[in-house]
Order: structure tokens, then sequence, then C-alpha cells
């Protein structure tokens, strides 16, 4: 094929772009951006000031004098910067109290669970779970989303339109009672536990230095949004491939790679919602033109329990928050990196594998209701081979190296 | 009655400064109540304290106790909570005109924008709600004058609603106090557990979050179900915007009540709140959830005098009175 047929990397770029390019769906946001070598900062529209990115470069750390410690950015070569609020830049201390914390069941009222029982390093910080089990035993109604790339994420949770801040979400499972989940009690709990641990002396201390008393729930808060801001998903066979490995995709998964990833094709389009280098259609980064105030969410008809597009409550979608009738069953759209290792699938783990999903959008929806489902998602003849070339696509879409780097592990030393 | 120049500017210090020793007036005349019609002395703020207190109907809201015939299908009950913020009060003058009362900043149930109610002190089934310590008063001052009746608001006001708690003061670090998924208060926070049959009054039920042993998914938590408390928690909903960006929410609900009780004197009566009449309506065999939105709420809701339907304070409510 002569699209294989290259000398450096420059063909390659070509493809991304093309394929970027040809992923730019009807949002004229996020979705649609462009590697094009160098960043515009006419990024008015944010909704979050972001530290200047300065020339890509993975090898100098940003101009910003507030950086404390030289963090740098270890990112994948096609993949732009996370966003970072200016009130809480990104530092080697930080990101090492963040990794402790979020690993600590002391952060869960009977020190049972941690972030990490939920999202766990060996399911892309995702669980084996249809739904999320809280630490005093009670079911959540949605299950726990993979933090692959949460930096790059609008939107907080499967389903919340004003939840821009990666450091307020954690605030949700800390202290919610709908249900319990971490269970902790209140903002006092959280500082006495952390200040009664010597570790955390030093690491707040680290990460904040100059504060008297550096061991505060907001601090906290931010330690482990900024370790968050890591965790980068970006070294699968997919990516190996665009970096110029030819053979990193089997012949099958090249073909499923074009179904998923361009319009070629015209029935499948998964693209419009799950394109871009995150796959997913809810993406903001450092100098993106994003529209944080109105990121996309849809209804993919997985539920019609009236005929006029009712969802089960609690999980009515959007709706839940807006109490808009429009906005009923409207999810977001979740990254497909690694999804060969995270099911079951959609916010309720209600689809086992992956061929049911297929099976599930090949029908435009398995509750399709004609006028709520989105307009992407319509019903389509699929052959068994496709449907193999689609899933040996999206296991190519599984980055080993992500899910065992020593980096995002347990810090703590195991117990004696 | 005059009063000397020097006296009056040492309470008019008095009250600009919230002095205990004011109060107490021990090196000063007393200050006069406030029906006794002083005339104003261009400033002059005299202090006033607001009482609350928990009943369910007749009986005073002990933690730990039982009360029978609560709720629509009259069953066996103890309080797991019941809080609220106020976040403006009104004393009616002589022409039923409302004075507002402006609240003393800096205490730790109240600053001069809100004020926290606690009925709860961590025994029986409060054990997992608020803190140990009761709160039942919010302390203030208005213009002297002759005060019969007042108006209150249960909330938090916009301007702090949406705000991280975390670099909040108190009282908006409470625990359990906010709905950290939309970034806004509870702000009344409402919850009857049902007693199992036999059960005798005073016997405590396990302990609610945070303490809890696994698969206590009764007191304590919001599962809901049978057997699991009922719970009326009121805050704004419908929201839109971004939270963490100031000023940035805005919800199309609102959800907060005007209350208000024609016969009031601050200074010899109590408001009370009347628990049973929040859930009066409401199965609580059932373990009803209202949480802003629920089966429960819209009778929850006019309970508290709020309008579930349209988020707007109701004409009439039927938990405040005044004892």
């Amino acid at each position: 094929m002569s699209l294989l047929r290259f000398r450096a990397g420059a063909n390659l770029t070509l493809l991304a772009l093309a394929l970027c390019v040809t992923a730019c769906g009807d949002e004229a946001d996020a979705s649609g951006h462009s590697h094009d070598g160098s960043h515009s900062h006419g990024d008015g529209g944010h909704s979050h000031d972001t530290v200047d990115a300065g020339p890509r470069d993975n090898t100098n750390p940003p101009p910003d004098g507030s950086v404390i410690g030289a963090f740098q950015w270890e990112l994948p070569e096609t993949f732009p910067r996370p966003p970072v609020p200016l009130d809480n830049p990104m530092s080697i201390e930080k990101v090492a109290l963040g990794r402790h914390l979020f690993y600590d069941k002391r952060l869960s009222g009977n020190e049972t669970q941690s972030c990490a029982t939920c999202h766990k390093q060996e399911r892309a910080f995702a669980d084996e779970r249809t739904v999320g089990l809280g630490s005093t035993g009670e079911l959540h109604t949605r299950s726990s989303m993979s933090l692959a790339n949460v930096g790059y994420s609008p939107t907080l949770t499967w389903a919340n339109p004003i939840m821009l801040q990666l450091e307020r979400q954690v605030q949700v499972p800390l202290f919610g009672d709908r249900p319990i989940e971490l269970g902790m009690h209140s903002i006092a709990q959280v500082e006495e536990r952390l200040r009664a641990v010597p570790r955390y002396r030093e690491l707040f201390a680290a990460a904040y230095p100059g504060e008297p008393e550096p061991i505060t729930m907001v601090n906290a808060q931010r330690a482990i949004a900024t370790f968050e801001r890591t965790l980068v998903s970006g070294d699968s066979a997919f990516d190996r491939y665009l970096a110029g490995d030819a053979s990193a995709l089997s012949e099958s998964a090249l073909r499923g790679m074009r179904f998923v990833t361009s319009n070629e094709d015209h029935r499948f389009e998964c693209n419009h919602c799950h394109g871009g280098f995150t796959f997913s259609d809810h993406t903001v980064y450092e100098g993106s033109l994003e529209v944080a105030s109105n990121p996309p969410f849809h209804q993919t008809g997985l539920y019609d329990l009236d005929g006029s597009g009712l969802y089960p409550a609690p999980n009515t979608g959007i709706h839940d928050v807006t109490q808009r009738p429009e906005d009923m069953g409207k999810f977001k759209a979740p990254t497909l990196r690694n999804v060969a290792i995270t099911a079951p699938y959609m916010h309720d783990g209600s689809i086992a594998t992956l061929s049911e999903v297929l099976d599930h959008y090949a029908k435009g929806g398995r509750a399709r209701n004609a006028a709520r489902t989105d307009q992407f998602v319509q019903p389509f003849e699929i052959n068994a081979q496709e449907k193999a070339d689609i899933i040996a696509f999206l296991e190519a879409l599984t980055d080993q190296t992500f899910v065992t780097n020593p980096k995002y592990s347990d810090p703590w030393p195991a117990p004696q | 009655m005059t009063r000397s120049k020097s006296t009056v500017a040492v309470l008019f210090a008095c009250s600009l400064l919230g002095l205990a020793a004011c109060e107490d007036g021990d090196d000063l005349p007393a200050p006069a109540p406030l029906d006794a019609g002083i005339a104003t002395d261009g400033g002059t703020l005299q202090p006033v304290t607001l009482r609350f207190k928990a009943k369910l109907g007749s009986e005073d809201l002990v933690c730990g106790r039982t009360y029978a015939g609560q709720g629509v299908t009259m069953i066996n009950a103890t309080p797991q909570d019941f809080r609220f913020f106020v976040q403006e009060a009104y004393l009616l003058d002589a022409a039923g005109k409302e004075v507002r009362v402006e609240f003393d900043d800096g205490l730790p149930f109240q600053t001069k924008d809100v004020a926290l109610i606690d009925f709860t002190d961590a025994t029986g089934s409060c054990g997992g709600t608020g803190g140990q310590t009761v709160n039942v008063t919010i302390t203030g001052k208005v213009p002297p004058g002759t005060y019969n009746g007042i108006v209150l608001v249960n909330g938090v006001p916009e301007t702090l609603n949406h705000g991280n708690p975390a670099t909040a003061a108190q009282p908006l670090r409470a625990p359990g106090a906010s709905w950290d998924w939309l970034s806004g208060y509870r702000f009344v926070m409402a919850e009857l557990a049902p007693q199992a049959p036999g059960m005798d009054g005073g016997v405590p039920m396990p302990s609610g979050h945070g303490d809890a042993g696994a698969g206590d998914a009764g007191a304590g938590g919001h599962g809901g179900g049978p057997g699991s408390a009922s719970a009326i928690h009121v805050g704004s909903t419908g929201c839109t915007g971004m939270i963490g960006t100031a000023g940035a929410i805005t919800c199309a609900k609102p959800n907060r009540n005007r209350v208000k009780l024609t016969s009031f004197n601050p200074t010899t009566q109590s408001i009370v709140a009347d628990l049973s009449a929040v859930f009066a309506n409401i199965d609580l065999a059932a373990g009803s959830q209202c949480h802003g939105m629920g089966a429960s709420c819209p009778t929850g809701f006019a309970a508290l005098g709020v309008d579930f339907a349209n988020g707007q304070a109701a004409a009439t409510q039927t938990v405040f009175r005044v004892e």
C-alpha cells in the first residue's frame, strides 16, 4: 500500500494530520485540532488560564518562574501539553505528593480504599466492575472512568457539564454520600489525618515551601490533580505505527484503523465522538481553541424507557445536573485508548464486550429513539470480518507502557 | 430617656466591635430591650439573638431518641440529621417593614453572610452527619425598635454558594453540607431513620458516613430503599456554567424559601423547626431520597416553603413556627 511507503516520519506526520483533520466533526472545538508544530496562544476562550507553552520542546521546561523544581512533561511527540491552571503549576514535588495521596487508604473513612482502589493502573486507571463499589459497601450507579489522559478532559465524570476542574472532582469521591465512596466525613477530618503522618509533613513542605501549615485540603486536592495530569497514555501499537513502525499494526488492525479514524467509509464515523489523539471529542490542551463551557455530550440510544428517550434515574446523563429535558440521556464519549482492558462498557457497565458494543452501534443504539439519539449514531451493516478488524484496532490502542510504568505506581512501601 | 455622650459613644463602639462585655453590661447601663422604643441616635444598633429549637411534633428533638407516628405510615423513627443554613433574617417592625438583622461575623457557626443552625450532637443516629457541637442561635444587630415577627431565608448566598468548601470559612466547611458534584451547598439537611419494630427509644442506630463498617448502607448512607434513612436535602438545581470560576454558575432553580412568622418576639420566643413536619407526607419505611431531586422532593420542599416545580419560595410552609 502506498501509504505505508515512507522515508522519514514526514509522511506519517502527514498521515496523522490527515487522520486528525478528517476527525474534525461538526464541533468547531478541540476535536478539530491540527498538529501544525506550533501553538496558537490566542486562547481567550479558555475557562482557566494556562501556563505559557513556549516552544513545544519536551526537553525544556516551560519558561514559568512559578514552577518549583524542574518539572518536565514527558509526552509522546504527537501530543500537545495538557492545560494547567495558573494557580496550580506543575512541580516534581507536587506530583510526588499527589501520587502518595492517590494511593493512600487513609483517605477513606474506614481506611479500606484509596483512589487507586477504583482507578487501578493495570486497568488504565479504571477497574473491571460494571459499577463502582464504595468503602462502606454501597454500589455506585456508574462505572469508574479511566484516568488515562484525564488532564486533557474539559469536564470530569460521565455526565457533568459544570465540573471542569480536576482539583474539584477529588471532593466528590472523598465526601460524596450518594453513594458513599471514600466516605471521608469532613474537610477537617482529611486535614487531621494527613497532619498525623510524618511522611506528609515532608511531602507537603516540599510541595508547598514557605507555607506555615501546608497540610490543607486545598493543597491536597491540588497535588492529586497534579499527579493525575501526568497520567498520559500515548504509547500504544497505534502510536508506534504513527511514529514510523510499519509493523506495529496487523493488516486487520489497519483496516480497523481506517474504519475507526477516518470517514472514508461512512458507515461507522466513530471519530465524530471518539476522535483525535485522545479518541474522545471531549478534549482540551494547552493552546487549544477550547469551548469549555459547552463541551459535547451524546445520547447514544442505550435506553428508552418511555418511548420518549427516558433513561433510568439517576443515570439520566447531564440532565441530572441541568434538568433540561433536551439533555436526557446525554453522556460524555470517553477515550477509546486502552478500551480493550477497561471492560465492561458504557456509563453503567451494561455492555460486556467490544463485540456487543459494535452490535449496539450497528442497531443505531440498542434502544434507539430516532428523535433523541445522536445524529451520528445511525444503524449500519457490518460483517464479521469488519467487526474483527475494528476490534483488532481497538486492541491496538492498549498502552502497555502506561499500565506498567513504575512512575505511576504505588509509592508507599509494602506493609511489613 | 437620654444618655450621656460618653455612654452613647461606648455603646456605639461596643456594638461595632460586638464585644461580649457590652451585652453583659457590667459597667454600663444595660442595653435597652428591643421593644422599649428607644429613639435611634444616628446609627446605634442593638444586639439580638435569634433562638431556634428542633422538635418532632410537640417533643424536643434528642438524638438517639425514638419518636412514634412519623411519616405518612406513622412509624417509629429517630433523627439522623437536621441542619440548615440561614442566609438572611429580617425582623418585622411595628409597621410590618422588614428590618435586616446584621449577622455577627467570624464565629464558629456564622459569618456576616450566612449562619448554620445545627441540631445534631453526634450521638445516636446523628453520629454521621454534623459535628459534635449543637448550634441553635444566630447573633446579630438591628436598629433599636419594636419588633414582632421574623422572615428567614434558608440558603447560602449565591456569591458563596458555588465556592470551593476547602477554601471557604466556617460554617461553609461543615461536614456533608456540600453537593460537591454540583458545587453548591445543601441549604437544608433533614433525615429521619426508621427504627425496627420492637426497638425502644434511645437505642442508637449505626453511625453514618466515615465511621461505618462495610455494608452499612442504612443509617448514614443515602442509598435509599426500605429500612434506610429518608432524606430531604434542599439545594439549588438545574445548574449550568463552570465550577471553579467565580460567578460562573447559574442555577435555574434556586430552591430558597422565605419563611414569614408574623408573631415573634425575639427576646422571649424561639423559632421552632419541626422535623416531623418535613416528612409528614413521606413514607419513611421506604427510605425516600430527595437530594434536590427525587420523588419525595415536592412534598418535602413544600413543607419547608419551597415550590419544587419552579424553584422559588412558596407562600406557605409547615416546618417553622414560634413558641
